[in-house]
């Protein structure tokens, strides 16, 4: 991989594989933004969860290798995002789901 | 003394506003505002931060407990929207419609008298005593007799509830025998579409003949000979209508309408698949969304009254810190807590855009209602909606800010959006940044003027 990005390109067979650390973005993370991308590409995610994992994309129709794996890394920031928002708020996404709960499952 | 949480906003050269995570706020001068971050606070600004309540005390934290609670008060309510789809069969082929309509000669998109019987039967389940059924579709008129089942069954249930009844119409089907029914059963509250002159209406909502001139008429004869108050309209906004701004407030105020809420085509059902020849991006819509504002402004200081209703929404979330009164403007979103829509087959759904989508369906009227609105999905909906996944907390709107999921998953695959890609964020944040700049300047007392008599900001 290069030092500007985490992508390597294979053109004759059509696919690019992605080099990303665990310890950054967890596997749920990589589930997450792949399965964003399943409309676009094949995926394949594997690896060794403890060191690195890898991501191989093959694209559907025609979509650009390196759109591929840029947007993927787009997905990887915005789900770890997410993820750590959703940990930090965790206690009062509850709270609401707890009284929504109240409020509906009247006898 | 202590510092609530506070986002900062620059409304001009020399003028901040401080924004609560539930909406107070004051404005300060930059040399206001460097006291604050320095913490050489005078008096006279304590006592008014004190007040609205950026800065904590013992005196002012009842109210702003009070103001989380009134927040997210629409948590307790039930919902109070059944938005009940007695077909999904249309006469118009509209080119942004999120239902994604079939065509009216086709057959087995109606609710039929068991299912309406059924839904009837489930929305009683409700513990409120109070809600609205609204009837939409497809168009709701090209399925009338399951309507007029639904009424006559309601004003027989037991126990009584107090309905209010709303119906969204395109009223191209709309007749005298109709108009007399809806209105001798207490259907009184309509609302349509109208997107602008002939030229842009019949553009965006093509039908053979026309359907500009079917609204036109209905909306007067409605009035005029049938004693319907008030049709309120919506009015789409989508490619085709962004160089005709100021026809559309003057086909608006024409007509004797008293507003215009003017709509941005949003990418789902057939407007998805129409994107290419409706879409714009957010920075075109929200150029023409202020040329609408000025046109209403422009017409109110002339004495002829106008109101552009996202910006007077905006004003009146200003006011202070109200419950939900919209369920599309409030996080959580209504979807499933304050509304649910209901297909002819007996599915149920979030809410009415959710209805275009599978993802977004929360139970059966076969079911219990409690069970429907306790599912995995109604309840992973209130936790999507209320944003508290993304970023939007550490946004200083995020007081008078929403999200929509089902807009999320429908233009970008997915309930967690890349919001700096998302439509919604994008033209809220402008919205936002205009009303305040608004709010500083020579159209300060059309704003209020607007939000009605004795009423500040």
């Amino acid at each position: 991989m290069s030092g500007s990005n985490n992508f390597e390109i294979n053109k004759s067979e059509n696919f690019v594989l992605l080099s990303i650390n665990p310890k950054i973005y967890s596997l749920g993370v990589v589930f997450s933004a792949a399965y964003v991308l399943l409309e676009k590409a094949f995926i394949v995610v594997d690896g060794n969860p403890e060191e690195q994992l890898v991501v191989s994309l093959q694209p559907k129709k025609g979509k650009n290798l390196t759109e591929l794996a840029n947007e993927f890394n787009q997905q990887l920031i915005n789900f770890a995002v997410n993820f750590d928002q959703s940990a930090r708020t965790k206690q009062i996404r509850e709270e609401f789901i707890k009284q929504a709960f109240l409020t509906h499952s009247h006898k | 003394m202590q510092l609530n949480k506070f986002f900062v906003h620059k409304i001009n050269k020399d003028k901040y506003a401080l924004i609560t995570d539930v909406g107070n706020w004051t404005d300060v001068s930059k040399k206001e505002l460097d006291s604050i971050k320095e913490n050489k606070i005078e008096k006279q600004l304590q006592k008014r931060l004190e007040s609205k309540k950026i800065i904590l005390t013992n005196k002012n934290k009842p109210s702003i407990q009070k103001d989380y609670t009134n927040l997210f008060s629409h948590l307790t309510h039930g919902v109070s929207l059944h938005i009940v789809n007695p077909t999904m069969r249309c006469n118009l082929n509209c080119l942004y419609c999120y239902a994604d309509s079939s065509p009216i000669t086709r057959k087995g998109f109606d609710m039929d008298e068991e299912t309406a019987k059924k839904t009837i039967d489930f929305i009683w389940q409700s513990p409120r005593k109070n809600f609205v059924i609204e009837f939409q579709g497809g168009e709701p008129l090209a399925n009338f007799s399951t309507i007029q089942f639904i009424i006559n069954y309601v004003a027989n249930k037991r126990p009584k509830k107090n309905v209010h009844w709303r119906m969204v119409s395109n009223l191209s089907l709309m007749d005298e025998t109709i108009a007399t029914w809806l209105k001798k059963n207490n259907v009184n509250d309509l609302c349509t579409s109208l997107d602008g002159p002939k030229k842009v209406h019949d553009y965006n909502r093509p039908l053979h003949g026309g359907s500009h001139s079917k609204v036109v008429h209905w909306l007067s004869s409605l009035k005029q000979d049938f004693g319907f108050k008030n049709i309120g309209t919506l009015c789409t906004v989508t490619k085709h209508s962004l160089p005709f701004a100021r026809e559309i407030v003057e086909e608006h105020a024409n007509l004797g309408l008293p507003d215009i809420t003017p709509v941005p085509v949003r990418s789902i059902g057939r407007a998805k698949k129409n994107w290419n020849k409706i879409g714009f991006s957010a920075d075109e819509y929200s150029i023409f969304w202020k040329k609408v504002v000025e046109q209403c402004f422009a017409r109110t200081k002339k004495g002829k009254p106008m109101t552009e209703q996202f910006s007077l929404m905006i004003a009146q979330k200003l006011q202070g810190t109200k419950p939900a009164f919209h369920a599309c403007f409030s996080k959580p979103c209504g979807g499933a807590l304050m509304q649910a829509s209901y297909q002819p087959d007996g599915e149920i759904y979030t809410c009415d855009e959710g209805k275009a989508l599978p993802l977004f369906k929360i139970g059966t009227v076969n079911q219990k209602y409690s069970k429907v609105f306790t599912s995995p999905n109604a309840l992973n909906m209130i936790s999507l909606s209320s944003s508290l996944g993304l970023l939007c907390n550490e946004c200083k709107w995020t007081a008078y800010c929403c999200f929509c999921p089902v807009m999320a998953y429908s233009s970008q695959n997915s309930p967690i959006p890349l919001l700096y890609n998302n439509m919604d964020c994008k033209i809220r944040q402008s919205q936002f940044e205009y009303v305040f700049e608004k709010l500083f300047s020579k159209d300060r007392s059309t704003l209020l003027q607007w939000l009605g008599k004795g009423k500040s900001l």
